[in-house]
């Protein structure tokens, strides 16, 4: 459907995009729409250079003297486009420890759930494969998820060092975008798994989950895999979770600040099967890539801390 | 502009160090050297992204902040915009655009998103959009007179004066075509047609030779 804009409604599309008039939802589809229509994304670009000279003439505001250095911190243990191989390994690292930070600040509420996973991607060496840290409570990690878009494959590994807790068990999932989960298949041990047979546009509108259950509770980690949601989600602030009965909405509280100390905020109705919180942090911003860590425990389980 | 042999010129700039902005340096030299800086960052240079920081980092702020009207999140907004500018340096392609131009998309997009998420921000009155055509062309703007602000503003001339305000009220403020329709008390339909009619116009002039 890539002719479903005319010539000329396509450019004045992209002339309110640049203008700025377009309502978030129609932004988004814009967005979405440029990836792949060189048409649509050539209108954009010279509607860009017909109208800066505006944005020129706007009267410079000096920042304040903390903003470069809120920067440098920020790029100093931020990952860019184009590491080496070697160098994904260190960033591994890097999130873990940042993924620990992020536990601790929060682990009264983190006691109190039964499990935490999160979600970090990692690495963008080149767009066609995304690294995740799938691990539980801010530890050890359980789980490093890649996904290889050129492969057409999920590999999972595990890297637990201990024995993974009694039954307790992962699922991997493909949600794609607005539509009920996928199963790919429980996750035993070290697996590859086909990606869906779906045309990439939407499988990177889609997002690559990891579900980890147990009697008592239920938590799918949630990187937000692929850059078109991640643009969904950069333009409304809002990451969105579906699971197959119900679709949970979390906003973000505040502003994100550098490697993020999650904004937590429980949206929806306590549903009968628990309570869902989304937490989201923004990595690498320059694609929106945000991570959402979804914790989720049975009312026992609350009432018992 | 005399672009085909910049290159030369200004790789022996970024080698003997770039001097301050705005410092006995020309037009298209200041401008040139953006570009310079940008595919510098994409080096990993740490020093040359910290000058394209300092040149245009109070542009960049400015910009965003006529859209959130709010300093600290404007900064955090920047903050957000150069580093991104750090880790997409590389994906800056000179013969699509002109680096000022892509700055201020990646800033304005941003500060975009962020105002249609919230828009709790107040316009101050005197802000109304009246006189903005007077702002186009800042003489002592290099970026400005290096974008061809003339030439729009010859075009924006053309338009009718209140779709005019309107579009530059939408552009300098990132109004939703619901705020326009607030502001300009009209329906939302008359200011998407105002919108498309004004761009039409714009492209055509802005397209004559």
């Amino acid at each position: 459907m890539s002719d479903e804009l005319g010539p000329t409604s396509d450019d004045l599309t992209a002339a309110e995009y640049v203008i700025g008039t377009l309502p978030a939802t129609e932004r988004v589809r814009v967005e979405r729409l440029r990836a792949t229509d060189q048409a649509l994304d050539g209108a954009i670009r010279e509607w860009e250079e017909r109208l800066a000279p505006l944005a020129a003439s706007v009267p410079p505001l000096e920042p304040s003297a903390h903003v470069l250095s809120r920067i440098e911190a920020g790029i100093r243990d931020g990952s860019r486009a184009g590491p080496a191989e070697p160098d994904r390994q260190a960033m591994l690292r890097r999130s873990l420890r940042r993924w620990r930070a992020v536990a601790v600040t929060s682990a009264a509420l983190a006691a109190s759930l039964a499990l935490v996973l999160a979600g970090t991607l990692l690495s963008r060496p080149v767009r066609d494969e995304y690294v995740a840290v799938v691990n539980r409570g801010g530890e050890a990690p359980a789980l490093l998820v890649t996904v290889d878009m050129k492969a057409g494959e999920v590999r999972v590994r595990s890297v637990s060092t201990g024995a993974p807790p009694a039954n307790h068990s992962h699922e991997l999932w493909f949600v794609p975008d607005g539509e009920a989960p996928r199963s790919l298949g429980v996750l035993d041990g070290s697996v590859n798994r086909p990606l869906p047979a779906a045309p990439r546009q939407q499988l990177q509108a889609g997002i690559i989950a990891v579900s980890s259950s147990r009697a008592e509770a239920l938590g799918p980690a949630h990187p937000q895999a692929l850059s078109s949601i991640v643009g969904a989600s950069c333009a409304t602030d809002r990451a969105q979770l579906q699971d197959t009965s119900t679709t949970y909405t979390a906003h973000e509280k505040s502003r994100p600040t550098k490697r993020s100390g999650p904004a937590v905020e429980k949206t929806d109705p306590v549903s009968d099967q628990g309570i869902w919180t989304l937490s989201i942090t923004w990595i690498t911003p320059f694609d929106c890539i945000t991570l959402a860590t979804v914790m989720r425990a049975t009312p026992p389980l609350l009432s018992a801390t | 502009m005399n672009k085909a042999d910049a290159p030369a010129f200004h790789l022996r700039s970024v080698e003997g160090g770039l001097a301050s902005p705005g410092l006995g340096s020309s037009a298209s030299d200041g401008l040139d050297d953006i570009a310079l800086l940008i595919a510098a960052t994409a080096q990993s240079d740490r020093a040359a992204f910290t000058k394209l920081y300092q040149r245009t980092s109070a542009k960049l702020l400015g910009v965003i902040f006529r859209i959130l009207n709010d300093r600290g999140r404007s900064e955090d907004v920047l903050q957000d915009v150069f580093v991104r500018v750090w880790q997409g340096a590389g994906s800056y392609d000179p013969s699509a655009g002109r680096p000022m131009t892509w700055l201020i998309t990646i800033a304005r997009n941003r500060a975009i998103d962020v105002v249609r998420q919230r828009r709790d921000v107040q316009i101050a009155p005197d802000e109304d959009g009246t006189d903005w055509l007077d702002n186009v062309p800042d003489p002592r703007d290099r970026e400005a007179d290096f974008l061809d602000a003339d030439r729009l503003r010859i075009c924006l001339d053309r338009l009718d004066e209140k779709q005019r305000s309107c579009l530059l009220a939408a552009y300098y403020h990132g109004f939703s075509r619901e705020e326009l329709a607030t502001r300009f008390d009209k329906p939302v339909n008359t200011i998407k047609t105002w919108l498309h009619r004004s761009a039409l116009t714009l492209r055509a002039c802005l397209g004559e030779p």
